[in-house]
Formats: structure tokens, C-alpha cells, sequence
């Protein structure tokens, strides 16, 4: 069933445009991150969705009804970020209840409902504590709780674990995304950080610079980076610029390392190609697709992390453990499927 | 068509009388033009003028009302002036208003400043009417959080 769907959004601020053509969908139950660099329209599409600002151009619908002219707190949707900070000096339980008392529930009702989500987001005996006595990530969860205990239709949380540092956000992700499912909750969660997205999220939304650059699984994304911004953002940066030739067994890609078969015949000219850092093996010289010097080599427990300079690029590459590079300083033949490691773009416009 | 905004204080009683040129209107909400008539001040590092251009929008279901300033001169924004209000009460041409003391202010290129929390403080609000009005507040923080990061991306 259809829960949330954008199409075609626009908003500009001034000359400023912020967001472009914007078009998704988040199904009932699902949940799905908005993902990109900090600048890139994220905040302001939650502005729209929640109803905060309304589109210069496209609709916004929740299970196709148009929600244009629909005031906020109409919406039945809530809202998380990370300077959303929890009432001060007041108990856990209050904290929670806040929505609820809003919606005019009966006190009865309340003490139900807080008791339920603060069950569910595991701290059920919190209810009495002041939150200024609570932990970093205790409080995280009492605003989590907060924001799920009116049943929103949709929950929106934006940067919500930003502030906590690294290990206590990677447990609480988790913990998070296990919330989320049990409650079944529509949600949209939105990061700068890719691990976070890909950890949480049923699908992600890509954004650049107020456009989506691509929506899809985290290993759709991974697998098929749409664009170079995307391969790049992924941490796949081994990018050469190259030119699409016709060679005597077909179209042929011709760059600095090499030329390679083209998997991708549709297209022509100045190229960007993307050599997948996960998709090449140490091999002997009669398969050597390319060689080049072997910079530096870095044992990472599950994997070799090798920096190789070939052409007059650097390129980083993993291998397996069994791999067994050389020493650092000699040549070091390398070879790969095209059809796995290659990845071919239109050159980025100058 | 000309608005007359009526601004109250928390007790109810009239601080400010002043009229403004209808812009918009919808179900929830009003955006008129008003201009600026008191003396030159400086707020905080935004310079006020007198004859300084206000595009000013109130909600009926939104505790809070949104001022974008722009210079007499050239028409340059300066910001936003937020206030943290019980909602508007449009009726006619009339709008009311309760101010409760708390405003936000965003300057162009996105910085904010909170003012008049002792004040709001000074008011003694009700448990229910203090989270309501930090709630409007964190509200429109979020709304003007964009444009910090916008600022030079041209469309």
C-alpha cells in the first residue's frame, strides 16, 4: 500500500534553489534514509514533508491524498533531530507523555502507552528518573520514545544520533532499526553517514546537491553506484578518466592503466571509469589485466588494503588475506572480471 | 487590501497596534507587508531601519509567527524575525495575536540566536505552555536549518 509519496518537489529560499525534481516513495512499514552530504536539501524535504514549508512545484501525498494546504499537526507525522532536546528537570515519563497530553488522551491512556514504548525502546523502569541524570544514549532513547508514542504515520528522524560518539552510535543503530521493525513504523531517516544508512535502512535515498542522484538497497547502491558522485560518496574512488574507442574485438575503453573491454555499449566518448576496489585479484603475468608499483600494503584482519600506483593514478584495492602480496616497492600484476570491476560514466562536465 | 494586526501581551492587554498591505492568504495562514516605523536600532548585529520592509506570515494553528526583513534601500534580506505566540486569531482584515516573549532570530546567512527566554521565563508559564512554546521554537530552528548551508548555492 502506498504510505508517503514525493513527486517532482521543488523549493528554492531567495535564488537559492534547494531542492530539485525531487520524486520517491515510502511504503507502509518500511524504512528508508535519505543519505548525502550535509547541504544537500535533506533537512529542508523534512521541512516540506512535515508541512513546516510548503514546494514551489510537485505534491506531496500520504496513501494518495494530496497533503498541499494540510497544516502540520494535521499530518500525523512526527519529527526527530538532534537538538530536539528532552524537557529538562522533568522525568522520563513526562517527557514521553508530552505528545499524548497534546492529543488530549486520558491520563489513563497515557500511563499505557509511555509504559509501552519505553518497553520497547528497553528502559521500562526509566519512567521516574529525571532525564538529567540519564546517560547519552539513555536520553536517545527516551526521545526516541517520545516521538513514537502518539503512533505517528510517519516518523521522521533527522541526524538523531549526531551528537553521541561513534561506539554508542553503532550500538544504538542497531537497537534502532530493531525499534523500528517491531513497531512496524513508517519511517525516514536522515544521515550524512552511509554506514548508518545502509545498517537501518529497507532502501536509501541518495541526494546531492538537492537532486537525487539514486534510490535503491544499500547493496544496489554499492553494487551500482549511479553516478560518479555516488561511487565516490560510497568510498569507491578509484576513478580514472578514459576515452571509449572502437578496437578490433568492439568498443574498447582506453585508459591510463590500460584498455579494457566495454560492458556498457551505450556509451560514447569522454569517460570517467570506476575500477571497484573489491572486484580485483593478484594474479600471475599471464593474466595481468595491469601492473603497477605496490605503494603500501596494509593488513586489515579480514582483508589486505593495497595502495598501487599504475599509469599516473593512485588505485586502492582489497584482497583476500590469502592473497599474500609482495613487499612494498615491486610490481604487482593485477587482474579482474570487466563485466564486475568496471563501472563506466560520462565524463563530468567541466 | 489593508490588515490590522493587533499584538497582545500574555495577560491579553494590547502593546501594538499597526497596519499592513494583504499579500496571501490560505486556510491556515496570512502574509501581508508592513514597514518598518520606529527608529534605527541594531538587533544583535542585524541593523534595523526605519522604512525597512516586513513580509510577515501568521498561522492559526502555529505557535509562532515568521517576519522576513528586508532593507528600505535595496530590498536585501536581513532575516528573520520569529516570535513565539499563542496562535493567531485572524478574523476579516483583523489579526491577534498573544505574544509570549520568546523570540528566535535568523540572520541571512543562517545564524541563529534565541532572545528573551528570561523574559518567557518571567511570564511563569504552565508546565503545558513552556514545552509548547520550546516545541514551536525547535520547530522553527528547524525550518530556517537549511539555510545555513545554502547560502552561495545558486539555482
Amino acid at each position: 500500500m502506498n504510505g508517503l509519496q514525493i513527486q517532482g518537489v521543488s523549493k528554492s529560499f531567495q535564488q537559492n534553489r534547494v531542492l530539485s525534481g525531487i520524486s520517491f516513495e515510502v511504503h507502509l512499514g518500511e524504512v528508508v534514509a535519505i543519505l548525502g552530504p550535509s547541504g544537500c536539501g535533506k533537512s529542508t524535504l523534512l521541512s516540506l514533508i512535515a508541512g513546516l514549508e510548503a514546494p514551489d512545484r510537485g505534491d506531496i501525498l500520504w496513501q494518495d491524498k494530496s497533503l498541499a494546504g494540510v497544516a502540520p499537526n494535521q499530518r500525523g507525522f512526527g519529527l526527530m533531530f538532534q537538538d530536539f532536546a528532552l524537557f529538562p528537570h522533568r522525568n522520563a515519563f513526562d517527557n514521553v507523555a508530552f505528545g499524548l497530553r497534546m492529543a488530549r488522551l486520558d491520563e489513563k491512556q497515557v500511563k499505557i502507552r509511555v509504559g509501552e514504548v519505553l518497553e520497547l525502546v528497553g528502559l521500562p523502569d526509566a519512567g521516574r528518573r529525571d532525564v538529567n541524570t540519564l546517560s547519552g544514549g539513555e536520553q536517545q532513547r527516551v526521545a526516541l520514545a517520545r516521538s513514537l508514542a502518539p503512533r505517528p504515520h510517519l516518523l521522521m528522524l533527522d541526524e538523531p544520533l549526531g551528537s553521541l560518539d561513534r561506539t554508542l552510535r553503532e550500538r544504538l543503530i542497531l537497537d534502532l532499526s530493531h525499534v523500528l521493525r517491531r513497531s512496524q513504523q513508517t519511517s525516514l531517516y536522515v544521515t550524512h553517514d552511509q554506514e548508518e544508512a545502509f545498517s537501518l535502512a529497507d532502501r536509501v535515498v541518495l541526494m546531492n546537491r538537492g537532486r537525487i542522484e539514486q534510490v535503491g538497497s544499500a547493496q544496489e547502491l554499492y553494487q551500482h553506484p549511479a553516478s560518479i558522485f555516488a561511487a565516490r560518496f560510497l568510498g569507491m574512488d578509484n576513478l580514472l578518466e578514459a576515452v571509449i574507442q572502437n578496437g578490433e574485438s568492439g568498443s574498447e575503453v582506453v585508459t591510463s592503466i590500460g584498455n579494457f573491454p566495454l560492458m556498457q555499449p551505450e556509451i560514447h566518448g569522454k569517460v570517467t571509469v570506476l575500477l571497484r576496489p573489491d572486484a580485483v585479484s593478484i594474479s600471475g603475468d599471464e593474466e595481468c589485466a595491469f601492473s603497477g608499483v605496490l605503494l603500501e600494503r596494509t593488513f586489515r584482519g579480514s582483508n589486505w588494503l593495497l595502495t598501487v600506483e599504475a599509469g599516473s593514478s593512485r588505485l586502492r584495492f582489497e584482497v583476500p588475506v590469502s592473497a599474500n602480496p609482495q613487499p612494498v616497492g615491486e610490481i604487482v600484476c593485477l587482474s579482474f572480471d570487466p563485466a564486475r570491476a568496471i563501472q563506466v560514466y560520462p565524463a563530468e562536465a567541466e | 487590501m489593508i490588515v490590522t494586526v493587533i499584538k497582545l501581551n500574555d495577560q491579553g492587554k494590547e502593546t501594538w497596534r499597526y497596519q499592513g498591505r494583504l499579500l496571501a492568504q490560505d486556510a491556515i495562514s496570512i502574509t501581508l507587508e508592513a514597514f518598518f516605523d520606529r527608529e534605527d536600532r541594531d538587533l544583535h548585529g542585524m541593523c534595523l531601519g526605519k522604512g525597512d520592509r516586513f513580509v510577515e506570515t501568521y498561522y492559526n494553528d502555529r505557535w509562532y509567527n515568521v517576519f522576513e526583513i528586508h532593507a528600505r534601500d535595496d530590498d536585501r534580506l536581513r532575516g528573520w524575525y520569529c516570535n513565539i505566540t499563542r496562535p493567531a486569531q485572524i478574523s476579516g482584515s483583523t489579526i491577534s495575536y498573544v505574544d509570549l516573549a520568546l523570540d528566535l532570530l535568523v540572520f541571512a546567512d543562517g545564524r541563529q540566536i534565541v532572545l528573551d527566554e528570561e523574559e518567557f521565563a518571567a511570564i511563569n508559564p504552565s508546565q503545558e505552555l513552556h514545552e509548547q512554546a520550546y516545541q514551536a521554537l525547535r520547530e522553527l530552528q528547524y525550518r530556517f536549518r537549511d539555510r545555513l548551508n545554502h547560502q552561495g548555492q545558486q539555482a
